[in-house]
C-alpha cells in the first residue's frame, strides 16, 4: 500500500468519525470510490482536462479542498493546483458545481470560505502559512499544522 | 464494476476481462450503468434530466452472449442504477441496509445465484443479457469490414490502399485522423515480426506474403479492423477481443480470422521516426482546417508519441497477437500467436 493510500484511508476514516464534518467527495489513489462521488472540476484553461481533488469535505462554514501525499515535501504542485482551482472557481461558483455532482450530499448553505489543505503521512517540510496541513502518521493520530485559525481548530480538533 | 457507460469503442475496453473470464470458464458479472450522463455536461444545463445519457454499446452485450455460447459459462449483467443527476448512485459510508440494497442488491443476488448455482436465476440473468444484445444502439462501423482472401492479400502487400477503401472516414471527425492517415499513406511492408524474430530479407518477406495469400485459414475471407489509435492498450484491444468473439465466430459458421490494421505503429524504430514528417503533416492540417489548422495540429500532436514502435510484452501486444491472425503495421506485419508457430 502506498503512503498516499494510507493517508487517504486514515484521513477518510477520521473525517467520517468527526461530528460536524460532511464528507462530500473523494478521489482515492485507486480512483475507485464507492461511498463518495468523484468530483471532477472543469479547468477553464484546458477544456479537455479536469481537476480532481483527493478529498472534499466541509463544516458548517468552511469548505476544505484537500490534496493527499505521503510527505509534505511532495505537495508543492498540489498546493499550486488548489490555488488554481479556487481562482477559477471561487466559492459561489464552486458550491453549485459540486452540488450537481453529488446531489445526495447536503452541503450547508452557510459556507463562507474555502480552505486549501494537504493531508500527509509525514510533515517533513515547513508547512506553508496559507495551507492547512493535516498529518496522519498512523491510524490514531491527526495533527494540524500550517494555517489553523479558530474555525479550523473547532472543526477538526 | 464500472461507473461508465460508453457508446463507441470505450464501452468495450473492459471486454478483454470478460473474455479472459470466459476462456477460464469463470462466470462473469458486469456491474455498471446501462446509460449515464457525462460529468462535464452537468454544468451546461439546469436540470440533469434534460441531459442526453450515453448508453453502453450493445456490441458489449452481443459479445457476452457469444462468450456465453462458446464457453458455456454465464456472462451476466447487473445494472448500477443512476441517481437524480444521471450519474451512478453511491451509498454513504454509514449507510442502512436498505440503501445498500437499493444500489447493490441486484449485484449481490446475482453473485449469490452463481455461487449457489441457482439455475433458474442464472437462466433469467442470461436471458436478460440476450435481450440487451438485441437492443442495437450502434451504427454500421467504418473501421470494421469484411475482406475476401484476395482483398486481404492485396492490403497486406500494400496497406496504403486502405485509403481507397476508407475514403470518407479520414475526411471528417477528429483531427487525430490526419495523423493516422499520413501513416496509412506512407505504409510499405518490408519486415515481418514472428514472435521474437524479425524477418527483413526482401525475398523472405515476399515469400511470407505469398504464403499468407493462399493460407487455407483465409479461404472464407477475413474480418478487417482498422485502429487509428496511438500505442496504448485501450480501448481498441477490447474492441479486437469483442470482434473476435462477436463477428469472427458467427454461430454455426466457420471462424473468420481477424486482420488488424494499425498504421501509427511500426515494427522498426527507423520507420516510426521517418513518419514524423512535420512538413507533410502540417500540409494536411492546413488543407483540412485552413486558418484554424494550428490549434487542431497542436491538439493532435500533444499525445506522448504520435507514432510508436510495436513493443512485445505490453497489454496491447499480448491481446492483439492473441486475437488477431495478423497485424498490419506501418512498415510490416506482426504475425498473431497462432500464425507465428508456422514461421518461428
Amino acid at each position: 500500500m502506498t503512503a498516499e493510500t494510507r493517508t487517504y484511508n486514515r484521513l477518510h476514516a477520521a473525517l467520517r468519525a468527526r461530528q460536524g464534518i460532511t464528507l462530500i467527495g473523494g478521489h482515492p489513489p485507486s480512483a475507485k470510490s464507492y461511498d463518495t462521488d468523484l468530483i471532477r472540476i472543469p479547468n477553464p484553461s484546458d477544456p479537455s482536462a479536469r481537476w480532481h481533488v483527493d478529498l472534499v469535505f466541509c463544516s458548517k462554514e468552511t469548505l476544505y479542498l484537500c490534496e493527499l501525499k505521503g510527505a509534505l515535501s511532495e505537495s508543492g504542485d498540489d498546493i499550486t493546483k488548489l490555488a488554481e482551482i479556487i481562482r477559477a472557481h471561487p466559492l459561489p461558483a464552486l458550491v453549485p458545481l459540486i452540488k450537481r455532482r453529488v446531489p445526495t450530499v447536503t452541503i450547508p448553505s452557510t459556507l463562507t470560505r474555502i480552505v486549501k489543505a494537504v493531508g500527509v503521512e509525514s510533515a517533513d517540510a515547513t508547512a506553508p502559512s496559507d495551507v492547512l496541513v493535516i498529518e496522519v502518521p498512523d491510524d490514531l493520530t491527526v495533527s494540524l499544522l500550517g494555517f489553523r485559525d479558530a474555525g479550523i481548530l473547532a472543526d477538526l480538533t | 464494476m464500472t461507473e461508465h457507460a460508453y457508446t463507441g469503442d470505450n464501452g468495450l475496453q473492459r471486454f478483454v476481462r470478460s473474455a479472459a473470464a470466459a476462456e477460464q470458464r469463470v462466470p462473469f458479472v458486469y456491474f455498471g450503468p446501462l446509460a449515464r450522463v457525462r460529468d462535464d455536461e452537468l454544468d451546461l444545463i439546469v436540470d440533469p434530466a434534460d441531459l442526453s445519457k450515453r448508453s453502453l454499446t450493445s456490441d458489449f452485450f452481443e459479445g457476452l452472449v457469444a462468450l456465453d455460447r462458446i464457453f458455456a459459462t454465464p456472462m451476466l449483467f447487473a445494472k448500477w442504477i443512476v441517481g437524480s443527476n444521471g450519474k451512478v448512485a453511491k451509498v454513504p459510508a454509514a449507510c442502512t441496509q436498505a440503501q445498500l440494497s437499493t444500489v447493490y442488491g441486484d449485484l449481490v443476488s446475482l453473485i449469490e445465484a452463481v455461487l449457489w448455482t441457482d439455475a433458474a436465476a442464472i437462466a433469467a440473468a442470461r436471458a436478460e443479457v440476450a435481450t440487451l444484445a438485441t437492443k442495437k444502439n450502434t451504427t454500421t462501423s467504418e473501421v470494421r469490414f469484411r475482406l475476401t482472401r484476395v482483398e486481404a492479400a492485396d492490403l497486406m502487400r500494400q496497406p496504403a490502399k486502405l485509403l481507397g477503401r476508407m475514403q470518407g472516414y479520414f475526411d471528417k471527425g477528429k483531427p487525430h485522423k490526419l495523423i493516422a492517415r499520413h501513416a496509412v499513406a506512407m505504409s510499405k511492408v518490408s519486415v515481418v515480426r514472428s514472435g521474437d524474430n524479425l524477418i527483413t530479407a526482401k525475398k523472405d518477406v515476399s515469400q511470407i506474403l505469398d504464403d499468407l495469400a493462399i493460407l487455407p485459414a483465409f479461404a472464407n475471407g477475413l474480418i478487417g479492423y482498422y485502429s487509428g489509435y496511438e500505442w496504448r492498450p485501450d480501448p481498441h484491444s477490447g474492441v479486437a477481443a469483442n470482434l473476435y468473439y462477436r463477428d469472427c465466430a458467427p454461430k454455426g459458421a466457420p471462424r473468420l480470422p481477424l486482420l488488424l490494421f494499425y498504421p501509427r505503429i511500426s515494427v522498426l524504430e527507423a520507420s516510426a521516426v521517418a513518419l514524423e514528417d512535420r512538413k507533410a503533416l502540417t500540409a494536411s492540417f492546413k488543407m483540412r482546417y485552413g486558418t484554424g489548422w494550428k490549434k487542431n495540429f497542436k491538439m493532435s500532436i500533444d499525445a506522448s508519441a504520435i507514432y510508436s514502435v510495436w513493443t512485445v510484452g505490453t497489454k496491447q501486444a499480448r491481446v492483439f497477437t492473441k486475437y488477431c491472425a495478423l497485424i498490419v503495421l506501418n512498415d510490416g506485419l506482426v504475425l498473431g500467436t497462432e500464425l507465428s508457430k508456422k514461421w518461428p
